[in-house]
């Protein structure tokens, strides 16, 4: 093959070519300076013509539509190019003269081709750089697709989806004017796209956005994300923790939006680095640490920091106590919370303590008085009234233990001796036993009087608007309540007719009891059915016989649902006079929520019944007690006590002399002091020593002994206080284990528990184990006041509420809460500031919350009527209705921003600056509408250029485009606009260097598939379904794998400036796990690596590509004219003549015993098809080592070329290529390369840029991509003047 | 489905892209039409009413056949309609048994799609929605998303609120909008609106492309007149787009709304305020503005009060002394008036579309008109089983007069029905919700 000569002169000439051609001499081969000899055609050119050519095509016979006889000069000869490169191309092949023809002999054939030749060369220089007919391109679908995602930065939109395929044309590329089409179908296509477009633009109170969704939810989800993004910033991120309300588990926020103190300290005592740490906080910590402070909290902080042994913990200790989270899905309401991180001191003037003593056994406690850390001034302390506290028994001051000790022992023997005769004394209700042991023994049997107290004393008149629902009442929601009416009703809870119902408090169980006035034998029968199940968790009910102490307890239980629980009916059960039996109704785990529960008991004795419902339904109001019923409440602690051990319980159901005998033996082996009996005794103890306060001065510690008979189930409880009412400072506490530091501060502990009533309503309370004890207005108190104030300033718990969206009511009212002022105060620089508020309006703005929160209010109000009190939220009415008002201003306001945006955006998608009468137009739109105009207009769906009068060069901003849709398939990025704008771009120099940035940024993937792949022949190998599945299964699966393959092959190529010649000779690719499995070549790790090595496994370079081999196959077999066809014209750029008609099909699956190579070769064998197959088989052959999908396998490579070359297999051909090809290989590359970039097909006139190319050092691509963008053609737009009906020349 | 998308991509290659269009696409909107048997008969339509807290613990039953089924006290008002009412019972709901009661229900009514929690929003695509994908094309507004109650933003018990007040939804995130007032549901049908738009961005780009041909060489023009022709042709094809109906088979026996454009705002009166919503979906019907409607009548937790419906537990009054929530729980005579009232707009709305007729048959016969609720009673807030009738034959498809007893049999998820309907109309997703076969008794 032959090459052109390097045209040096072309560069000098091209100016005055133009010039010439600007005044209308369209072609003019003198002008190079060469000079040509007029005769040469007619003395030796035409004669050849005339003998072996214009016999048959002549101006009568036009064998194939050619006329050669009309070429009378060389004139004419230059003025159609294209026919005579088709001449000297059927001479190359062989093609003419036809083989029954008179043949030229071969030194006129050299002639001839060297006339040809020369002749076209002279064209080509004469007229290089010429920008060639581009005609007007629309944006392709990749070409709209990636200009759409990019403008709105969102990559999975995907608006050309059912656009129809866009045609070829030019060098094979869809990205030429001519075959890109418009039809009325395909323009309403477009504004359907720009629709769909329009749907995914966020509207915000200060532009737009865009989002890959177009639900106004995941707009808002996405903006939150944003802000918990931000926050996350500098924040810890952890598990929510939770809040359980009406026994619903809630979060009240999350771990999330903590300090993250430990990074900061590590980073402060040079433990960890700063990296994404704030700068503005590691100082303002760093200021109060190495500052000494007087305060009592902060300063041991900072001598641990000197000692560098600060821990979080240390801090930790003293937030949890000064801090507290609170609930903010109702905040704003009446006795709400302020915040959901709510400040909290720990300072009290009296602090009640109390130890739970716990098993049987001796404790030793220590009454432990400290300075709280500030010194010992004025710290005189009072322990008031320390006693040991019991149920059942009198207070014990301890100061009186050893003499109680002494008490119980002596009742012991007292009670055992006494045993029967007290026992036959009460089984037939005489007095005939010891006085002072038959009160003890009558007590704890029940033998006496329970004391029905406190009774509900105030009356409810009329419930829920019924005044047939009346009853009695205590706090808390504690009540009674009796239906008189036949109607149901629900007040919320179901009250059926003439039923009585009754409610517990969250710390009092409900006890209705009815007295017996005679001792008796009783029938109990009773029901219990939860009135209110749709909310809340139940309630717990008990049925018990009570006597002054014992509780016999008969039934107890869970309430079910709605589920009528049948208690009894319990015969024969022994009351004594003034006994009572009682139904309890408690609150489940405290929780009294939707507690109302109806009731009933019918108690018979044989000759009377009473019957509840019955007896108090008409008229509860008469009085508490109503006859023998009692209305009254009990502790919810108060569980069932004194169960009768045995054998006292047997005698107790049954008395006999035998049975108390039994009872005395039982009370000699087993009567601890702790024992009930004892309990009881212990009643009408009087201690010798009255309750006396201990005082002492701090610090201090006071041991004190408890021995185990007083110390099970009882409490060791004092009031600690300071002496004197204006001075003092300290910390009291009860500890098991003696102290060792008395003279500093403790944290201790806090727990928060709501106080509720009901939902509408609830308050928190904060209990501190360790609190500071100062009196009101001291000194002291102020000075703990301002150090807990510094701490809090410094070390907030939470920087913010990560959550937004609270969830912390059962319904909730605000919709997203935002908190996040320490976070701004703390660590946050003013732009950060903004750029957070920013974010909080577009929260607002995008979710329309402010009037979505009106609704909200209205329907929580409504809730509220029903069981709640909706008071409780009218402060917050008038504010919601006011922000609702001044956010539709802002709706308003938006517009103007939004349509500003929009302009913006109009701007870019059309490539250049709009003019003021664009502007106003477009104006004239809604924003969404707005959108839609502008990705339908001509503008954006055209790269229109204007066409100036005299061929030259395009305008900046056109030549932005044409590099950005060159090299990125896209609009040119703010980098190419700011150039353009700037006038800089038509600099050659600032072109170059943007072509060289833009190779390397990802963008450039789109010029991989765009380019590399279309050109060889690949781009549809992910979507290539013809294989067959019975032969190939997995190929379906890597069919992806393989294209992702030669585009990552092409990326690496361009951002890496690599030689072209890679493709041919490369020792490397890209592939992950299923690729290298299906290569069958070693892989570790996973996702997309290079690997190197390649040759040496048969492969490297588009000749082992999976993609190129398979694609070159067919669907069953390999095909070596397939596959030989591609080499030949793809890779090589040789022109093939068509095959001759009636060319005999192969089958697809080769015949039983026959080779797929032996088919082919028996096929081309046919006489009418050996010429051109010798030309491409053999390439073929050489790849025959892989299959139809790509996978190496055994076969026969041996081939030998057209040229003569033996060569045996892929490496073999790749030698060849590489040695005797190259230029052919870097000349084809090229020309497809300019074809792509220019959007036309390649003319006789870019040949000269073309030469320049193959000769390039080193063959880089950057090297080639740059020769390409500096070229005329590239940067120069025919003129008016050259726009004529010229017919494209094509290269040879 | 690849087979099929490699066979149109080849197709269009083969016989060259501009040549192909015109006729492919026409091509496509035919098939829907043919879809539906025979081009000349009117098309089915669906029809999904919803009240929310469920009914009456005792009188939500049927038993019996045709016109001698016995109705529950809540069903009365259905009496008339015995021989095409179909009552299923026993059909559930897996993922509305999960979280809370109320808020966590209603939201995949008409999906069975899981809901998320924690203030999220994540439902399902529902039935009705689904097809309005389909039949959406066909039809001037894709389908008719009523209420009758406001939604209500706030979250209660960790689940938003909005799942109460959505029974309909366009995708999981996208609780499709409800029109709460009957003027603008009215002119939603009615009013022209899409095409004015398109006309002001074809005018507006069309003298974007005569500016543009102005400063172009004289080849680049030949080639913008593409852009220009194809932009007038489709101006000229939205001016003629109402002579389309012409070429189909089957006729709305309205093309004109018979009613006036009700007041603007929302009526005080609960009563009238369902009346207007239910007229308004029989004439979107009826003219063929929509195949596709859902009304949702209350919310689930639902704040309406009726004082309108006089009470009987307090003779004299109305029911206003308790938001129809807490009605709910109280099981009462007044409960079941409530109920009633409901079922009396169900039976309005089927006596509406049963005086309409259509050839042969008459709307309700083309149309399938079914009314559920998001849980049983209101009293047990129970879901195991979910109250659900359908009335009307989807044009002889379906066959009324009868009770369908799923209760204690496998495989009762609800969204099998919802196959079912889908098949009647001709719209078969291999699985729905937690569904993937229908139920051949429907």
């Amino acid at each position: 093959m032959q090459t052109l000569r390097r045209p040096k002169l072309c560069d000098q000439v091209a100016r005055p070519i133009r010039w010439l051609l600007s005044i209308g001499i369209q072609f003019v081969w003198l002008a190079c300076g060469v000079t040509y000899a007029a005769d040469e055609f007619d003395s030796q050119i035409l004669p050849l013509l005339r003998d072996y050519c214009n016999t048959c095509h002549s101006k009568e016979k036009v064998e194939g539509e050619l006329d050669l006889q009309r070429f009378s000069s060389t004139g004419i000869v230059k003025q159609h190019t294209e026919v005579w490169e088709q001449v000297l191309h059927q001479l190359e092949l062989g093609e003419m003269p036809p083989k029954d023809a008179k043949q030229l002999s071969n030194h006129q054939k050299q002639q001839l081709m060297n006339w040809v030749r020369k002749t076209l060369d002279e064209v080509a220089i004469a007229n290089a750089g010429d920008p060639g007919p581009v005609i007007l391109r629309r944006l392709s679908n990749r070409e709209y697709t990636y200009t759409v995602r990019d403008l709105t930065d969102v990559d999975s939109l995907e608006p050309a989806r059912d656009f129809p395929v866009d045609g070829a044309a030019g060098e094979g590329f869809t990205n030429v004017g001519a075959a890109l089409v418009m039809s009325p179908a395909l323009l309403t296509k477009y504004l359907d796209a720009a629709k769909e477009v329009s749907r995914h633009m966020v509207l915000l109170d200060d532009g737009i956005r865009f989002s890959k969704s177009d639900s106004a939810q995941d707009w808002t989800d996405e903006t939150l994300a944003a802000i918990r993004a931000f926050y996350a910033r500098y924040t810890t991120t952890g598990d929510a923790f939770k809040s359980i309300q009406q026994g619903i588990s809630l979060d009240v926020g999350t771990e999330t939006g903590r300090l993250p103190l430990n990074r900061y300290l590590d980073a402060l005592q040079g433990r960890g680095d700063t990296a994404n740490l704030s700068p503005k906080y590691l100082k303002l910590l760093l200021d109060a640490l190495e500052t000494s402070r007087p305060s009592p909290v902060l300063a041991p902080l900072c001598q641990k920091y000197r000692a560098k042994e600060l821990v979080a913990a240390d801090i930790e200790a003293w937030q949890n106590v000064l801090w507290r989270f609170t609930t903010v899905g109702h905040i704003g309401k009446v006795n709400g919370p302020t915040a959901w991180q709510e400040p909290v001191t720990p300072i009290v003037a009296k602090q009640e303590l109390q130890w739970k003593l716990e098993g049987n056994r001796d404790h030793t406690l220590y009454l432990v008085a400290t300075n709280a850390g500030d010194g010992d001034e004025g710290d005189q302390v009072v322990w008031e009234r320390p006693r040991l506290v019991a149920k059942g028994r009198p207070d014990l001051p301890i100061q009186s233990i050893p003499g109680v000790v002494e008490y119980l022992e002596s009742q012991r023997t007292q009670l055992i001796a006494d045993s029967e005769d007290c026992l036959a004394a009460l089984a037939v209700g005489k007095e005939d036993a010891p006085r002072e042991s038959l009160a003890i023994w009558r007590e704890y049997l029940g033998y006496g009087v329970s004391k029905l107290e406190p009774l509900l004393d105030r009356k409810i008149e009329s419930a829920s608007g019924y005044n047939f629902i009346q009853g009695w009442t205590g706090d808390n929601a504690l009540s009674v309540l009796a239906n008189s009416s036949d109607t149901s009703v629900r007040t919320p809870g179901t009250m059926p007719g003439h039923s009585i119902a009754t409610h517990p408090a969250p710390d009092r169980a409900s006890v209705i009891a009815w007295k017996s006035s005679a001792a008796s034998v009783l029938r109990i029968d009773g029901s219990v059915v939860h009135a209110h199940p749709e909310c809340g968790n139940g309630i717990e009910w008990a049925l018990e016989v009570r006597g002054a102490t014992a509780t016999e307890r008969l039934a107890s239980g869970f309430s079910n649902g709605s589920k009528l629980i049948h208690i009894g009916p319990f015969e024969n059960v022994r009351v004594e006079p003034e006994q009572v039996v009682a139904l309890v109704i408690g609150p489940r785990d405290g929780n009294h929520s939707c507690d109302l529960t109806t009731v009933n008991l019918t108690i018979s004795d044989g000759a009377n019944t009473w019957d509840m419902a019955k007896d108090v339904s008409p008229n509860i109001l008469t009085g508490n007690p109503h006859g023998p019923w009692h209305f009254l409440s009990q502790p919810t602690s108060q569980g069932i006590v004194n169960e009768l051990p045995e054998p006292i319980a047997t005698w107790r159901k049954g008395p006999s002399a035998e049975l108390a005998a039994k009872v005395r033996e039982h009370l000699t082996i087993d009567f601890p002091l702790t024992h009930p009996l004892l309990a009881v005794a212990l009643r009408s103890f009087k201690p010798s020593i009255e309750n006396v306060d201990l005082t002492a001065r701090a610090p201090s510690v006071r041991e004190v002994t408890i021995p185990a008979a007083l110390a099970e189930g009882a409490t060791l409880v004092v009031t600690g206080r300071l002496a004197a009412t204006d001075s003092g400072s300290v910390q009291m506490q009860i500890q098991a284990d003696k102290p060792t530091k008395t003279d500093s501060i403790l944290a201790g502990q806090a727990s928060t528990a709501q106080q509720k009533a009901q939902w509408s309503d609830n308050r928190l309370v904060t209990q501190h184990s360790s609190p500071i004890i100062a009196n009101e207005n001291s000194q002291e108190r102020k000075r703990f006041e301002t150090a807990f104030d510094e701490f809090r300033s410094l070390y907030p718990l939470a920087l913010c509420y990560e959550r937004i969206v609270p969830v912390d009511e059962v319904v909730t009212l605000t919709l997203y809460y935002r908190e996040d002022d320490h976070l701004q105060r703390l660590m946050l620089e003013e732009p950060e500031v903004r750029e957070l508020n920013r974010l909080w309006n577009q929260l607002r703005f995008v979710s329309d919350a402010p009037l979505k929160q009106v609704d909200a209010f209205e329907q929580l109000w409504q809730f509220a009527t029903q069981d709640a009190d909706p008071s409780a939220f009218e402060p917050l009415r008038d504010p919601l209705k006011a922000q609702a008002a001044a956010f539709r201003k802002v709706l308003t306001g938006a517009v103007p921003l939004q349509k500003r945006a929009i302009i913006e955006f109009a701007a870019k998608a059309w490539r250049r600056p709009l003019n003021a009468k664009e502007i106003a137009d477009l104006q004239s739109f809604s924003p969404r509408l707005m959108l839609v105009r502008v990705l339908t207009s001509p503008a954006f769906l055209y790269r229109g250029e204007k066409a100036p009068q005299v061929t030259g060069a395009v305008n900046d901003w056109e030549l932005a485009s044409r590099l950005s849709y060159f090299l990125w398939s896209s609009a040119p990025d703010e980098p190419l606009r700011a150039l353009a704008a700037e006038g800089n771009l038509r600099d050659p120099d600032v072109l170059a260097a943007q072509a060289r940035r833009m190779l390397k940024d990802a963008r450039v993937r789109r010029l991989a598939t765009e380019f590399g792949c279309q050109y060889l022949h690949v781009r549809d190998v992910a979507e290539l379904n013809e294989k067959s599945e019975r032969h190939f299964p997995t190929f379906i699966d890597v069919r992806d794998d393989m294209q992702e393959e030669v585009t990552r092959f092409y990326v690496d190529m361009f951002q890496n400036n690599r030689s072209v010649l890679a493709l041919i000779d490369a020792d490397y690719t890209f592939i992950n796990k299923p690729l290298a499995d299906h290569y069958g070549l070693p892989f570790e790790g996973a996702g997309w690596q290079r690997i190197e090595g390649l040759r040496d496994r048969g492969r490297g370079g588009v000749l082992g590509f999976a993609a190129t081999l398979a694609k070159h196959s067919g669907a069953s077999r390999t095909s070596a004219i397939l596959r030989g066809t591609w080499m030949s014209e793809v890779i090589l750029g040789e022109k093939l003549p068509a095959p001759p008609p009636g060319v005999p099909t192969l089958p697809e699956e080769a015949p039983e015993g026959l080779s797929e190579r032996q088919l082919i070769e028996r096929h081309s064998s046919d006489e009418r098809c050996a010429s051109c197959h010798k030309r491409i088989d053999p390439f073929g052959f050489a790849l025959e080592g892989f299959d139809a999908i790509g996978r190496i396998r055994e076969a026969d490579t041996k081939t030998v070329l057209m040229d003569g070359t033996a060569i045996s297999g892929m490496s073999e051909l790749r030698g060849y290529l590489l040695n005797q090809r190259r230029d052919d290989f870097l000349k084809q590359f090229s020309r497809k390369l300019l074809g792509y970039a220019l959007g036309r097909s390649v003319q006789l006139s870019d040949q000269p840029l073309i030469e320049k190319m193959v000769q390039a050092k080193d063959h880089n691509i950057g090297d080639l991509i740059e020769w390409i963008v500096r070229s005329q053609q590239f940067r120069e737009i025919r003129g008016n003047d050259r726009i004529i009906n010229q017919p494209n020349v094509s290269l040879r | 489905m690849q087979n099929h998308q490699f066979a149109r991509r080849t197709f269009l290659r083969g016989v060259g892209v501009t040549m192909a269009l015109p006729w492919f696409e026409s091509m496509q909107v035919w098939g829907d039409e043919t879809a539906n048997s025979s081009a000349s008969d009117a098309p089915i339509r669906l029809c999904v009413t919803f009240s929310g807290n469920g009914f009456h613990s005792k009188e939500w039953w049927a038993k019996g056949e045709g016109r001698n089924m016995e109705l529950g006290q809540v069903l009365t008002p259905l009496a008339d309609f015995r021989d095409k009412l179909l009552f299923v019972k026993g059909l559930y709901h897996e993922e509305a048994r999960k979280g809370n009661i109320h808020s966590s229900q209603t939201g995949n009514m008409l999906s069975g799609a899981p809901i998320a929690s924690g203030g999220a929003i994540r439902s399902g695509t529902s039935f009705d929605q689904l097809l309005s994908q389909t039949y959406g094309r066909s039809t001037k507004v894709p389908s008719l998303v009523l209420a009758c109650e406001t939604s209500n933003p706030s979250v209660h018990k960790n689940y938003s609120m909005l799942y109460s007040s959505h029974i309909s939804w366009s995708s999981p995130t996208t609780p499709t909008p409800l029109e709460l007032y009957p003027a603008l549901a009215f002119d939603r049908l009615f009013k022209d609106e899409s095409s004015p738009e398109d006309k002001s961005v074809l005018d507006a780009v069309l003298a974007d492309a005569q500016d543009l041909r102005r400063d172009i060489s004289s080849s680049d023009r030949q080639k913008l007149d593409e852009y220009l022709d194809s932009v007038r042709e489709v101006e000229t094809r939205i001016a003629n787009a109402g002579k389309r109906g012409e070429l189909q088979g089957w006729r709305p026996t309205l093309d004109k709304p018979n009613m006036t454009r009700p007041a603007d705002g929302v009526p005080q009166d609960v009563a009238e305020h369902m009346r207007l919503m239910i007229d308004i979906m029989v004439l979107g019907l009826q003219t063929d503005a929509t195949r596709i409607a859902t009304l949702k009548l209350n919310n689930d937790h639902s704040a309406l009060r009726f004082p309108n419906v006089p009470s009987v537990q307090q003779p004299g009054h109305g029911i206003d002394y308790m938001i129809h929530h807490l009605l709910s729980h109280s099981d009462g005579e007044d409960w079941l008036r409530v109920n009633q009232f409901f079922m009396e707009q169900f039976a309005y709305l089927a006596r509406r579309l049963d005086t309409i007729q259509e050839g042969t048959r008459t709307l309700l016969d083309n149309t399938m008109l079914m009314h559920c609720s998001s849980m049983m009673a209101g009293a047990r807030h129970d879901n195991d089983q979910l109250p659900v009738i359908i009335l009307g034959s989807a044009g002889g498809r379906l066959q009324g007069g009868r009770v369908l007893d799923y209760s204690g049999k496998p495989d009762r998820q609800l969204c099998r029905l919802f196959l079912s309907l889908m098949d009647k109309m001709d719209v078969h997703p291999p699985k729905f919700g937690d569904a993937t076969s229908m139920l051949e008794e429907v």
